[in-house]
C-alpha cells in the first residue's frame, strides 16, 4: 500500500505532461480547418466575381455592345460607341458588382479580377480586346 | 519502444498536416476553362470576320499567318490551327501548352478539311 501511494503522484504528473502534445495538436488542427474554411471562403467569392465578369464580357461580345445591320447582330464585332457609362452601370447593378470597368482600353486602376476577350472594331475591323475588370 | 512510438505519432502528424494543406493550395484555382474555350471561339471568329477563311487555300496563307501574327501580339497567346500545319509560335522547339481546343470545319482549296483549332501559351 505505500509502495502504491508513492508512485501516485509520478503517474499524475505523466498524464499532465501528456496534454500538452495533444493540446498542441488540438490546436493546430483547429488552426488548420480555420485556415482551410477561409480560403475556401475566398475562393468561392474569387470564383463568383470571375464568372460575373465572363458573363457580362460574354454578353458584351455577343449581344450587348455588338454591330447589327439589316436585324442582324455580328458576333465579336464590337460597337464601342455602345459602351456607354449607363450600359456599364446597368450592369454593374444587375451583377451585384462594388466596381465594374468594360473598354477596349486597359485599364489605369487596380481590380481585383480582370479577363478580356478578343474582338473587332470599326469599320476596318482592326483586332483589339474588350477588358472587363471588377470586384 | 517510446522513441518509436513518438517517431510514428510525428510522422503521421505531419502526414496528415501535410495533406490539410495540400488540399487548401489545391481549393484555391479559379476554374477558367469556359473562358478559355470561349477565348478560343473569340480567336476563331475573328479570322472569319476578317474574311481569313474566304477562299482559302494555299495562296491565302500568307495573309493568315500574319492575322495568327496580330493575335499574338494582342493577347500573347498562341493560335494554333492542326489540320492545314498553321501556328502563330512557329519556329524553335520551344513546347506549347494548349489551353483550349476547337473541331471546325473549313474549305481548304475548295475541300472541307476538319481542323483542330487551339490557343495555348
Amino acid at each position: 500500500m505505500r509502495i502504491q501511494s508513492l508512485y501516485k503522484g509520478s503517474i499524475s504528473f505523466d498524464a499532465l505532461l501528456s496534454t500538452i502534445p495533444i493540446m498542441m495538436m488540438l490546436f493546430f488542427l483547429l488552426n488548420i480547418s480555420s485556415t482551410i474554411s477561409q480560403d475556401a471562403a475566398e475562393t468561392m467569392h474569387r470564383q463568383h466575381v470571375f464568372d460575373k465578369l465572363v458573363s457580362v464580357a460574354d454578353y458584351t461580345v455577343k449581344a450587348g455592345a455588338v454591330k447589327r445591320a439589316g436585324g442582324m447582330r455580328y458576333p465579336n464585332w464590337l460597337e464601342t460607341g455602345l459602351i456607354t457609362p449607363a450600359y456599364v452601370e446597368g450592369l454593374r447593378l444587375r451583377t451585384g458588382l462594388s466596381r465594374l470597368y468594360i473598354s477596349t482600353l486597359e485599364p489605369d486602376e487596380d481590380y481585383p479580377s480582370c479577363v478580356y476577350r478578343l474582338v473587332v472594331t470599326g469599320d476596318d475591323k482592326r483586332i483589339s480586346r474588350l477588358f472587363v475588370c471588377g470586384g | 519502444m517510446q522513441t518509436f512510438e513518438a517517431l510514428v505519432s510525428f510522422l503521421f502528424f505531419v502526414f496528415l498536416s501535410s495533406y490539410l494543406l495540400g488540399l487548401t493550395e489545391e481549393q484555391r484555382h479559379v476554374d477558367d476553362s469556359l473562358y478559355r474555350i470561349q477565348l478560343a471561339e473569340d480567336a476563331w471568329r475573328v479570322l472569319y470576320l476578317r474574311g481569313s477563311f474566304e477562299d482559302f487555300g494555299p495562296n491565302k496563307r500568307a495573309q493568315l499567318e500574319e492575322e495568327l501574327d496580330t493575335i499574338e501580339e494582342e493577347t500573347a497567346l498562341c493560335v494554333f490551327i492542326d489540320g492545314v500545319f498553321m501556328t502563330s509560335c512557329r519556329g524553335g522547339s520551344q513546347e506549347h501548352q494548349l489551353t483550349a481546343s476547337l473541331r471546325k470545319t473549313v474549305l481548304y482549296d475548295g475541300e472541307p478539311r476538319n481542323v483542330t483549332f487551339s490557343i495555348g501559351s
